[in-house]
């Protein structure tokens, strides 16, 4: 089946991708709308413009993935590329190479775009310093997730129409979540409201690095009442070890997200999570998979989301 | 051009490679930055490796700095293997000026009290940087918005904070000389003026970088600039400079820390810290001076906290120019480059700003000397 492409806007400021705190309202209005037009393209199985055909990309991925790489994977293939991965176990990296000599190498093989996932923050503008490639984030440490904040984005916008003035309550592990950053950052470049709330442990220590419309809750009610979208945030294990958490048990029991609870905020309020869930802690199954949630569409936007950041910032725009 | 005779200057914290990184810096070669930076006596931090800690090493050192144009004072580390006291009457005896434990406190506080007491009883200063080791592990940067924005680990100023206030009743009660080295925070700056005013024998220096930047230059994730003590907040930095003007910050140091560039350039967190220093010190000083961002500073008072001042932390008598001193010009405009500068690494924050002041010959031993050629760094 074909029919016409979807509209494509203009090339965007920016030529890297490194996270969104400094990324324009016009330009996230762009890559939301590229990205709104892929998804229904996909939804009505219309071909996409093969923008990416001759296109070098590869996934640098120092840190484990699953559906980040797949739905990036999932994306270059539809835009026509033919990704090359590369995982740092087994790899030069592992030999002891550094992260210089090793992107500086690819490059070489003739990589036009990486899409880099690694431990450490700060590592997608320190690639875009050290080669000529186009750098796409695809999680950095604790500082950006920059695609997952723009797919939370696109399904909040999808249902939500603006964001302008939206509420917009963030609940769990704020101080170490890249996801977290990256959606404080793009609500409030498009006039979002953000209340976060979790364990005093868990909680930024200095909010006021995010500007005016984020802020600290009271409470989780004060966080859920009126929200327009509720985002959880999956808590890990690790933090019982590390001493941020008594157990997950009470985690559940001052934190998790119940049919209760989410009665607080606005009647339809969305309900998201990056994933992946533990049930049963952050949220519960009946509201994971009830009405309210966005969850899976999430998932699905992540590849019309990446499709439209590769497009803009890579696409070959003579084939469209 | 107006030439000036100023008293050679003395750093407190300065690093060197020699033995065990002679590719980040020689002795030699730092020393040969150190007298282009107006230095003539350089207090070196012992955490080399293998570190000087015992009366041998002292001498070796001391032995690859014989003969160059700025002294070599070295100090030896406060403990063997973070577990066991020094030999310090050896470690004395060999020459050392001092003993340090380095960035942070033990982890044992029955060692700190130990360390103390037997350095008082050797009539030795220890060095330290008063750092809670605890809080400060894992940390990259300062614990404030920006660590928050680029979701970094944060090293609280807290940790200043804490290490003083193990540190300070110990000094009270062994009697202890201490010289608090890179002080960072405000916190840390009024608790060392209570401890002076206490009248506690302490004495304390601040980094010339923590003088001239604030966190706000980690955003962008520069690698150079991650030094330790981190680079604090604004109000530290103010802090920092009300203390030097009042006294309770007594001098000025590099914070000289060599880092070979293909350890240096690598992803943030495991950049190495440390940046070098001894040659854009003073400089960089001066054109920020010029240029308005730090309060106009007279020359009197830069010769203080450069000279006069960390000489007498180290026991040595006030230097005299026409003794031992360095030719400047200080309308001189240069851009440090590593072409221009003798260090062998260049984790230089400063490289390719431009700078004011130019030293332009030595005063050694009361005759006039050239600086050494580049090339025989």
């Amino acid at each position: 089946m074909t029919k016409s492409a979807p509209g494509i806007p203009g090339s965007l400021s920016i030529r890297h991708l490194p996270g969104l705190r400094d990324v324009p309202k016009s330009d996230l209005e762009a890559i939301l709308d590229t990205a709104q037009s892929f998804r229904e393209a996909l939804d009505e199985g219309v071909a996409v413009p093969k923008t990416l055909t001759g296109v070098s990309v590869v996934n640098l991925f120092f840190e484990n993935s699953t559906r980040t790489r797949l739905s990036f994977e999932t994306a270059q293939k539809r835009l026509g590329a033919s990704p090359m991965n590369f995982t740092s176990s087994g790899s030069s990296a592992a030999k002891g190479e550094s992260l210089r000599d090793t992107a500086r190498n690819i490059e070489s093989l003739g990589a036009d775009v990486f899409v880099v996932r690694h431990s450490s923050a700060g590592v997608p503008a320190f690639l875009a310093s050290q080669t000529n490639t186009v750098v796409v984030n695809a999680g950095d440490g604790a500082c950006e997730h920059p695609t997952q904040g723009l797919l939370d984005a696109l399904t909040m916008r999808q249902h939500l129409g603006s964001l302008e003035g939206k509420k917009v309550a963030i609940i769990g592990d704020i101080r170490h979540s890249r996801v977290a950053r990256s959606n404080l950052w793009a609500l409030s470049t498009l006039g979002a409201t953000v209340r976060v709330w979790g364990p005093a442990t868990l909680l930024p220590r200095h909010p006021e690095a995010f500007g005016a419309q984020v802020r600290v809750a009271k409470s989780l009610d004060d966080a859920l009442e009126g929200s327009d979208a509720v985002m959880l945030l999956r808590i890990q294990h690790e933090r019982q070890s590390s001493g941020l958490l008594p157990s997950l048990r009470e985690y559940r029991h001052s934190f998790g997200l119940d049919r209760d609870r989410l009665r607080l905020a606005k009647p339809g309020a969305l309900v998201l999570h990056p994933g992946p869930i533990n049930r049963g802690v952050e949220i519960v199954s009946e509201i994971a998979d009830g009405p309210q949630s966005v969850i899976l569409e999430q998932v699905t936007n992540g590849v019309a989301v990446r499709m439209a950041v590769l497009h803009l910032l890579a696409g070959r725009k003579t084939n469209v | 051009m107006s030439e000036i005779l100023l008293p050679g200057f003395c750093d407190l914290g300065c690093a060197f490679g020699e033995p065990g990184s002679e590719q980040a810096e020689t002795i030699a070669s730092g020393l040969a930055a150190a007298t282009r930076g107006g230095f003539s006596v350089v207090a070196m931090e012992p955490f080399t490796e293998p570190a000087i800690d015992s009366d041998a090493q002292v001498h070796l050192v001391r032995h690859r700095a014989a003969g160059l144009h700025c002294d070599l004072l070295p100090l030896a580390a406060a403990t063997r293997d973070k577990g066991t006291l020094s030999e310090m009457a050896l470690l004395a005896q060999a020459g050392a000026a001092g003993v340090s434990l380095g960035d942070t406190l033990p982890r044992s506080t029955s060692l700190l009290r130990s360390v103390l007491e037997y350095a008082a009883q050797n009539d030795l200063t220890v060095f330290v940087h008063p750092c809670d080791p605890d809080l400060a592990a894992e940390g990259i940067v300062h614990e404030g918005p920006v660590a928050e924005r680029l979701g970094l680990r944060g090293i609280p100023s807290l940790a200043e904070e804490i290490g003083l206030g193990t540190l300070l009743p110990l000094v009270r009660r062994t009697k202890a000389r201490v010289h608090l080295s890179r002080i960072s925070s405000a916190v840390g700056v009024s608790l060392v003026r209570e401890a002076k005013l206490e009248g506690l024998p302490v004495t304390a220096d601040v980094s010339f970088r923590h003088l001239l930047a604030d966190e706000s230059i980690l955003e962008g994730f520069p690698e150079d600039w991650k030094v330790f003590p981190p680079l604090r907040g604004a109000t530290d930095r103010t802090a920092l400079w009300a203390g030097l003007r009042d006294g309770s910050i007594d001098a000025i140091c590099s914070l000289h820390r060599p880092v070979a560039a293909e350890v240096k350039s690598a992803e943030f967190d495991k950049s190495p810290y440390g940046a070098i220093g001894l040659e854009t010190c003073f400089p960089a000083l001066l054109a920020a001076s010029q240029a308005g961002t730090i309060q106009k500073v007279d020359l009197a008072d830069w010769v203080k906290w450069l000279s006069t001042a960390p000489r007498k932390v180290l026991g040595l008598d006030a230097c005299d120019a026409q003794h031992e001193g360095t030719w400047w010009d200080l309308a001189h405009k240069w851009t440090p480059s590593e072409a221009t500068l003798a260090s062998r690494s260049s984790n230089c924050p400063e490289m390719g700003v431009e700078l004011l002041g130019k030293a332009l010959r030595l005063r050694r031993r009361g005759t006039d000397l050239e600086l050494p050629a580049l090339e025989q760094a």
